[in-house]
């Protein structure tokens, strides 16, 4: 067993102290909003208006969700259904203009480059994405969530610089092999470019699980409403009904007065957060490397 | 290198479609939609009183023979803003009454008027749209042509009880080159009006008289701090509090200045263009908030605190006296305690006061509830189809009290099942014994906040059926906050007019004269600047912009015909 010096562990001490306190910091709002969630406005002026552990909890923050649970299941997959099917898209698209723009051997490869960068300088705005889409015949569809996200000029470069660093030799051997374009960019530029697809996915998937605006201005149908929303459409009708309740309306709804709108924020935020959290443990570590991606590659 | 090739069209043509579209919407001709003789605008009331409006006689929609059907898009910006459920009821009386398929969107007004700018770029906008606000981004649609202008002629043909109850605060309000821009929705009588109330069972545990003046009050403010009036043994009580946020006084501090004067900022008085900072309320309110403040009768976070954050003393029976929205202290004092009816003997109002040997109009100030200047604007495509310019106009006439319509949008009454009353126009309607209110038991009871906004006089007093009660503390509050409401309303012909509500300032200026104002009150109620210097203050709020508001305003008084 090793022995140790009184410096090491004075180093360790101090180490473990500093790495402490970073968790604490770190942890802490996580746990005020799982306690905010359940605590009721009662408890809260009672309190002075901060509560880490509430005396008697209510969960009345997720009751009104789960009231609402039809429509809050049907907007999660809606949610679910962009996540999955525009990542997806997302990824096959992009990779494939990636692919393309990574050719040498490509005519007009140039000005294809500089396409894509003007639409990262200069995107097209809101108004006419809107009316490229009415035009399309999507208002209305949930292809209106999907198909705009499709192809990410920032996204689509990174990946063709990565491909661009895989030795042109492996792909030359491949088409002496009789491979054909499909068969090297599916079997291995694809592969060889996971890290990097895998963090351009989770910035997509993330980009699409939080998205609303959009799903604001090109759906009227209230059933293709994705999950945030939704959500804030609850947080907004609770700080309407609080604002005005001193209305006539308050004697009909007698429950309306336990609502508070800080605690059923803070259930929405778990709520919305609760999948992320879940995912994001399995996918860190590609996060992290996409960070690094456009520093050093860009 | 075939497949390279495609797969590089493909992308070139997605990515060339998404970074180069555009388009223009080409507008529509701005014409008039009824081509009918105008006729003379009778004289109007300010705020039409509701009694002396009549139900739409039965041959009044004979216009509309409801033989073809109608498509029919109706945008509302909504105070809950929740998607309207498939299966809402009310939109459903509505198409089978009125023989059309119904759209309807209500939706906070930053999302309305992002949804209407992309449906105008794309010459889409709906057939009816209600809004409350943000007049200037929509006015710039109805000069693009996107919605029809000049509303009298269609008033006269189609628009019998919507003409009887738009006032002529509300005429003013969408006036522009003396045509009407939009159809308005006449202002209603505040709900709920901000009060000095004040914790009655303090003033009998002292044996304290109601205060009638500033010196009185502030009296009674001081007992109520240092001779414990909750009898706990602590000294635990504050007279009043307010919400600071770091800016300033507070909204409860300057109230205050409406016991010393007019307190409406641009508001008009005898003819002429009135300010706080020069007709003097606005100093003496601070050097009254000043005294509160020496004598240490305000809760001691009153500065910084924000408005919710107030409550947490407020609330929990440790302030004696408030500026505050009546009816909503007494729910939301029993709110934070428990709805056990511990709190209902708590607040009163206390009666319309004046600085100590002044007289007048000193001491009142209404809050609307809300603001003259909603309006309805009608597409311009549904203005040139006649047939759908008439159901549109049906519709949105049928709505308005005392119709049928009314009643369905108010409350749901009559076409949620088992939830039925009975009654007279303009007198309190009763329910059916057994009648279960909508909003307890249905989900879809949320639409119901919305449809109320689109009819004239939804929160009057008077025109709202009595509740069925959850029980009987819930009844008591009911009936306690009708009886404060009931005094409030009783004075209130007495209010400053707010027809600073229907000018359009310079909204740079406005904002400079705020910071100045905000950094300068504090300064003079923590005595960090002495009110020896106020009238270099008032030439510095002058010189910043006060002078140039003050004659911008009388402009567009005298442009609206109110001042001579």
């Amino acid at each position: 067993m090793a022995v140790h010096s009184l410096g090491e562990r004075s180093y360790q001490f101090i180490a473990a102290t500093i790495i402490l306190a970073c968790t604490v910091v770190m942890v802490f709002p996580l746990i005020w909003v799982v306690s905010m969630s359940i605590t009721s406005q009662h408890e809260l002026m009672r309190r002075g208006g901060f509560v880490i552990i509430p005396h008697r909890p209510t969960f009345y923050g997720y009751e009104l969700l789960w009231n609402r649970s039809s429509i809050v299941l049907q907007a999660f997959l809606v949610s679910v259904t962009r996540t999955l099917v525009g990542t997806l898209l997302c990824l096959v698209v992009t990779t494939v203009g990636a692919y393309v723009a990574a050719r040498p051997e490509l005519p007009g490869r140039k000005l294809f480059i500089v396409l894509i960068l003007i639409t990262i300088i200069f995107p097209g705005g809101m108004i006419p994405t809107f009316l490229v889409v009415r035009r399309l015949g999507m208002l209305n569809s949930i292809w209106a969530l999907i198909v705009p996200m499709m192809v990410n000029g920032w996204a689509l470069l990174i990946i063709k610089q990565f491909m661009q660093n895989i030795p042109g030799e492996i792909n030359d051997s491949a088409f002496m092999d009789g491979a054909g374009e499909w068969t090297v960019l599916v079997r291995i530029s694809v592969p060889m470019a996971a890290p990097a697809l895998a963090a351009i996915g989770l910035f997509t998937a993330v980009g699409h699980w939080n998205a609303w605006f959009d799903a604001l201005i090109y759906v009227d149908e209230a059933l293709l409403y994705p999950l945030q929303l939704v959500l804030r459409n609850v947080i907004n009708g609770v700080l309407s009904l609080q604002s005005g309740l001193a209305q006539e309306d308050l004697a009909a709804i007698p429950e309306a007065v336990r609502l508070d709108a800080d605690s059923v924020k803070m259930s929405v935020i778990v709520v919305t957060t609760l999948p992320i959290l879940c995912v994001y443990p399995f996918l860190q570590k590609y996060f992290t490397k996409g960070m690094y991606l456009g520093a050093v590659k860009g | 290198m075939k497949s390279l090739w495609i797969a590089c069209i493909a992308m070139v043509a997605t990515t060339g479609t998404a970074a180069f579209a555009g388009g223009t919407a080409e507008s529509a001709a701005p014409e008039s939609a009824a081509g009918a003789e105008v006729a003379p605008v009778a004289e109007a009331a300010w705020i039409p009183s509701p009694s002396a409006i009549t139900p739409a006689a039965a041959d009044a929609y004979a216009y509309d023979d409801l033989s073809q059907h109608v498509d029919l898009e109706f945008w509302s910006v909504g105070w809950l803003a929740q998607p309207v459920p498939e299966d809402d009821p009310i939109s459903k009386m509505f198409e089978e009454e009125l023989n059309i398929t119904l759209t309807v969107q209500f939706l906070s007004n930053p999302d309305l008027i992002s949804k209407l700018t992309l449906r105008a770029a794309a010459d889409d906008v709906p057939d009816l749209l209600f809004n409350s606000g943000d007049k200037a981004n929509v006015q710039k649609l109805v000069d693009q042509g996107f919605f029809v202008t000049d509303y009298d002629p269609i008033l006269d043909l189609y628009g019998p009880t919507l003409k009887q109850s738009i006032g002529s605060f509300a005429r003013i309000s969408v006036t522009r080159d003396g045509v009407l821009q939009f159809i308005p929705k006449g202002p209603e009588n505040a709900d709920d009006i901000w009060y000095y109330c004040i914790r009655k069972d303090w003033l009998a545990n002292l044996g304290l008289e109601m205060p009638t003046n500033d010196r009185e009050f502030l009296e009674v403010l001081k007992q109520f701090t240092f001779n414990d009036p909750d009898g706990n043994g602590k000294d635990d009580t504050w007279g009043t509090t307010s919400n600071g946020s770091k800016t300033g006084p507070g909204r409860a501090m300057t109230m205050f200045a409406v016991l010393f004067g007019n307190n409406t900022k641009f508001g008009l008085e005898d003819g002429a263009v009135t300010h706080p900072m020069v007709n003097g309320a606005q100093r003496q309110m601070l050097q009254f908030v000043k005294e509160i403040v020496d004598a240490q009768v305000i809760d001691p976070d009153w500065y910084t605190q924000d408005w919710n954050q107030q409550k947490n003393n407020l609330l929990t029976g440790r302030i004696g006296a408030v500026v505050y929205p009546i009816t909503a202290l007494v729910a939301e004092s029993e709110a934070a305690n428990g709805n056990d009816g511990s709190t209902l003997d708590w607040w009163t109002w206390v009666p319309l006061m004046n600085a100590a040997g002044a007289t007048g109009d000193a001491g009142r100030e209404r809050m609307w509830w809300t603001y003259p200047g909603a309006y309805w604007a009608i597409s311009t495509k549904a203005g040139d189809d006649e047939v759908k310019l008439k159901r549109v106009m049906h519709f949105l006439d049928y709505m308005q009290y005392p119709n049928r319509g009314y009643y369905i949008t108010e409350g749901g009454y009559g076409v949620f099942e088992g939830y039925d009353f009975h009654g007279t126009p303009g007198e309190r309607w009763t329910l059916e014994e057994g009648s279960v209110d909508p909003r307890r038991e249905n989900p879809g009871w949320t639409a119901l906040y919305d449809w109320r906004r689109n009819n004239t006089v939804g929160s009057l007093y008077n025109a709202t059926p009595v509740p069925t009660f959850a029980d009987e503390l819930a009844e008591r509050t009911h009936n306690l906050r009708q009886e404060m409401q009931a005094a409030a309303n009783a004075d209130a012909a007495n209010f400053f007019e707010r027809t600073d509500l229907l000018l359009n300032l310079d909204p740079k200026t406005v904002t400079n004269l705020k910071d100045l104002e905000r950094r300068n009150e504090i300064l003079f109620v923590t005595g960090q600047r002495s009110f020896d210097e106020w009238d270099d203050y008032v030439a510095e709020w002058r010189q910043g912009g006060g002078d140039a508001l003050l004659a911008e305003a009388e402009s567009q008084y005298r442009a609206l015909g109110m001042i001579d």
